[in-house]
């Protein structure tokens, strides 16, 4: 019975939910938001929660107090969000028989969440700048202080900078988790994550944002949520979606992180055509490569035309790979991130770096631009990631209404395809399963053949 | 007769079964030296997806090859 809230409470309506005739008390808390703390003048509080793992602690508190304690029911709302002077920030009710133990649940309760939950207030103050204050720690009267938290970087870095940065990582794992950590921790003041996947058991040797309690969630959402807990004096946006062109909107610089050719090359080819600024890499067993590229200085067209396919070169499922790899590099990429926003060029950026981490080489290929590249010259063509496409285009268009789903998952995948049925339920099902397989360019007809007269 | 220090990255290591090699032949662009060496290592994927280098800077397939270089042949590497 514990909930998080994004809007008022209604401490009458909480009340009568825990309305019964067999118990013989009521004791309810509320926690408000005053107009002071330690001495300044408060005008508003900002909650953020990690909302994953406070449900799941929360509603452990309470099942503990009900354990602890003889009571007829037990609730608590906490809020989120925006709040004014006077709003109740937090609200617990117990009922009980007797009042003691009524008493003593609403405390524990109270007490409990201040230690344990994963909860943020942000003090907007009258003459001073706002501050988040972590609530496990302000339990113990701790606050921290924005400079604080950088002071071991500041001979290196310009914070400024870095706070007025907006970064795209696209990908949260094996190299994505790694990079956003220690853009995140070094104060990238804006990152946006977007990853269309869930966390799995097999993700997480070497995907350190997540834990075996949180498999099934969203990438992105739990991506934002740890990366609050670890600095909470930045902005995080998750958007659970494959990567499209609109989420470059308003960045200074995107990451690269995914595992495919196909993506690399869409976020490649959207990046130059909107002269964004691209950090790219890739592992190969204990082998990776990283390389920026500089807005209109060459891109990866010049050596190397068209988009490779997938189903030829594999993937972390086909070779294995090693967290500790995929560490080394997406630090690599926010490294050379960090090197971009603070001085505007990198060392990547000029070659390319192939690094092997058994042999601990590095071997490094000087960048040069094409004369006659189509894209450089400005002919580019954005590959579509979607899975459903409008028209056939020049694809090939393959009809499967006859076909059994083994014989469409052994189709010649060469080229792009597009697979049509009846109304594009089917084919929607199947091109999602021939990507599952690596083929990456398999698309399925919106509203089917039906669509094509 | 022409002749070039090929080395190998990735996968083309794996499939090469080497670190570099001696080529020792007569072709006339990168693209046919790949080719050749294709067919002896069973190379899958096909020239138009790979990168190559000479002399630790990036080039193109069309380029002919020039006598006693070091020409890099480099896999597209997806995975994170």
């Amino acid at each position: 019975m514990f909930s998080i809230s994004d809007v008022t409470l209604n401490r009458d309506e909480l009340h009568g939910t825990l309305a019964n005739t067999t118990a013989g008390a009521i004791v309810v808390f509320e926690g408000w938001v005053r107009n002071h703390n330690e001495g300044k003048k408060v005008l508003s509080l900002e909650y953020q929660v990690y909302k994953e793992l406070a449900l799941k602690e929360g509603d452990k508190i309470l099942s503990e107090a009900k354990e602890k304690f003889n009571l007829h029911h037990v609730m608590c709302v906490h809020r989120e969000g925006h709040l004014a002077l006077g709003d109740i920030a937090i609200w617990i009710g117990a009922t009980a028989s007797h009042r003691d133990d009524a008493f003593k649940a609403t405390r524990y309760v109270i007490d409990e969440i201040k230690h344990r939950l994963p909860v943020w207030k942000k003090e907007h103050y009258v003459d001073q700048k706002a501050e988040w204050v972590f609530c496990r720690h302000h339990h113990h009267h701790v606050h921290f202080n924005e400079a604080d938290f950088y002071k071991k970087q500041d001979l290196l870095t310009n914070q400024t900078k870095l706070r007025d940065a907006s970064v795209l990582v696209v990908g949260a794992g094996g190299l994505g988790c790694p990079a956003l950590i220690n853009l995140a921790a070094a104060g990238v003041g804006r990152i946006r994550v977007v990853d269309f996947d869930s966390i799995s058991i097999s993700n997480i040797h070497r995907q350190f944002l997540y834990s075996p309690n949180l498999v099934g969630e969203k990438k992105a959402v739990v991506a934002k949520s740890r990366l609050l807990e670890l600095n909470p004096f930045i902005e995080v946006e998750s958007i659970t979606e494959r990567f499209s062109p609109d989420h470059l909107t308003g960045v200074d610089l995107v990451l690269d992180c995914t595992d495919n050719m196909a993506t690399k090359f869409l976020i490649h080819d959207a990046c130059f055509k909107f002269g964004i600024a691209l950090i790219s890499a890739g592992v190969f067993k204990s082998e990776g490569q990283v390389r920026t590229f500089l807005p209109h200085k060459g891109c990866l067209r010049c050596h190397g035309a068209v988009t490779p396919d997938d189903s030829l070169l594999g993937n972390c499922n086909d070779f294995g790979v090693l967290g500790a790899t995929t560490s080394v590099l997406g630090s690599i990429q926010a490294s050379e991130a960090l090197e971009f926003l603070l001085h505007g060029t990198n060392t990547t950026s000029v070659s390319t770096l192939f690094l092997n981490l058994k042999t601990l080489t590095q071997h490094r290929i000087k960048h040069t631009a094409l004369a006659d590249c189509p894209v450089c010259k400005g002919v580019v063509e954005l590959e579509t990631c979607d899975l459903e496409v409008d028209s056939v285009g020049e694809a090939r268009l393959i009809d499967i209404r006859n076909l059994s789903d083994d014989e469409v998952k052994n189709l010649n995948f060469s080229g792009k395809v597009v697979l049509s049925c009846h109304r594009g339920v089917r084919s929607r099902k199947m091109a999602e399963i021939c990507r599952s397989h690596g083929h990456q360019h398999v698309f399925s007809l919106k509203g089917g053949a039906t669509s094509l007269v | 007769m022409l002749s070039v220090n090929v080395q190998y990255f990735a996968s083309f290591r794996e499939q090469a079964g080497v670190e570099s090699e001696l080529f020792e032949g007569e072709v006339t662009t990168l693209n046919e030296l790949y080719e050749k060496l294709s067919q002896k290592h069973q190379f899958p994927l096909p020239a138009n997806m790979i990168q190559v280098a000479v002399n630790d800077e990036f080039a193109s397939m069309n380029d002919l090859v020039v006598n006693h270089t070091k020409v890099v042949f480099i896999p597209p590497v997806a995975g994170g």
